[in-house]
């Protein structure tokens, strides 16, 4: 009897620690993961080969770009100044996302802005991003994440990310922003 | 276990009693079956069963090709989804010149734009694009008018942004084009378009990420071809 409840605790115990392990165990993209930054606005944030301070974020309702390119909708303006830091190779600022709650946004391919643009070493280039929101994504929380991609994959992999987290509906919104045009930080 | 021991004293009715009685009337029964199934030659069982199988599958209509579910077909204005896509074909032209499509017809030749207006909307939870490089699209290049080999070029009908991005449920209407012969397509025209579906899969070990997969046809839009002059 005795042998049998021993026997038993120790199964419970065993198969409770397997589970436990289980869940700690972190996933198989962990060992490749990005390494994170917080940005604040206004003050330089730093993620190895980029250099980024956002200086203003905004929603609005419709853009304009230095070229004439006007477009309505739901607009996330985010202006900002970036340089690479250590290297020009591959230093295109390629990821510019926004995710709001399960959705991930990405900077409009739209007009000119600086999306995909080539950073210099140690000369900050200065320009705007904008997103194209759909209605039911303005409010709540959302985070803004930059970041310099690796190889062709689209995303970060063991390299710095610049995250800015933001509330949406506490922003400014304006009628129509007018979005920095592409040129040397001042 | 819970068999009680043999010759035990019952006072009365016992319930000890009761269940040897039914005990004993299992197993007279089992042995019954057993041996009437020991009376059965064990070749017959086998054809039995063989028999059972044959018939069963003649039941769902035995070695006929299964029917398959017949493509959908949608009307112009109606929404079709595939692909984690909602697409719906406004109208189809025939142009003389470009306008925002990204084609460029060779006027001396008399080439003409035919031009399909969608619109689409991404249901899925990140930006994927409109158009891929691979022949079998599962996106919005992969919606293909009968009759025509190439894919089209697809581009935003309001700025021209070609193969833009689509944002998560973030509604936009495309240009599909065509660069066409100058009497490929008349006024009037009946055309047939096929709507791109698949299946979503996430990459597990060599792939990596969201990929659409298992490209097929989803749908068919018969549409009527809009001549327009001028623009």
């Amino acid at each position: 009897m005795k042998s049998k409840v021993l026997v038993w605790t120790l199964t419970a115990v065993l198969l409770a620690g397997a589970w436990g392990l289980s869940k700690a165990t972190l996933s198989d993209d962990a060992t490749i993961a990005p390494f994170r930054t917080e940005a604040e606005i206004g003050e330089p944030a730093l993620a190895r080969n980029l250099e980024v301070t956002i200086t203003d974020v905004r929603l609005a309702r419709s853009v304009r770009d230095a070229e004439g390119w006007t477009a309505d909708g739901n607009w996330l303006v985010v202006d900002l100044q970036a340089a690479s830091v250590v290297t020009q190779e591959g230093s295109t600022l390629r990821l510019a996302e926004l995710v709001v709650s399960e959705r991930t946004f990405s900077a409009t391919d739209r007009g000119t802005t600086f999306a995909g643009q080539r950073l210099i070493t140690g000369v900050p280039r200065a320009g705007s991003l904008t997103f194209e929101l759909p209605d039911d994504a303005l409010d709540g929380p959302a985070t803004l994440r930059l970041g310099l991609t690796t190889g062709f994959s689209g995303e970060v992999l063991l390299d710095g990310v610049i995250e800015l987290p933001l509330v949406l509906d506490e922003l400014p919104f304006e009628g129509e922003a007018v979005l920095q045009e592409n040129g040397w930080a001042r | 276990m819970t068999t009680t021991p043999s010759g035990a004293p019952s006072p009365g009715p016992d319930p000890s009693a009761a269940r040897q009685a039914e005990a004993g009337a299992r197993a007279k029964l089992l042995g019954l079956a057993r041996r009437s199934i020991d009376l059965v030659p064990t070749s017959w069982l086998v054809t039995g069963a063989g028999a059972a199988l044959l018939a069963v599958t003649a039941l769902f209509g035995g070695l006929e090709a299964a029917a398959v579910d017949p493509v959908p077909v949608v009307a112009v204005g109606e929404t079709f989804e595939g692909s984690d896509l909602e697409m719906t074909v406004v109208g189809v032209e025939l142009r003389d010149e470009r306008g925002s499509a990204l084609v460029f017809p060779d006027e001396e030749k008399g080439e003409r734009v035919l031009a399909v207006e969608i619109d689409v909307v991404n249901t899925f939870s990140t930006p994927r694009g409109s158009a891929t490089s691979s022949k079998n699209s599962a996106v919005v290049d992969g919606i293909r008018i009968e009759g025509l080999d190439d894919t089209a070029a697809v581009s935003r009908a309001d700025d021209g942004t070609g193969s833009p991005m689509l944002q998560p449920d973030v509604p936009v209407r495309l240009l599909l084009a065509w660069v066409v012969g100058p009497d490929d397509f008349h006024d009037g025209d009946e055309i047939r378009l096929t709507l791109p579906d698949s299946t979503h899969r996430v990459g597990q070990s060599v792939v990596r990420g969201d990929y659409w997969d298992d490209v097929r046809i989803g749908a068919t839009v018969t549409a009527t071809v809009d001549e327009v002059a001028g623009r």
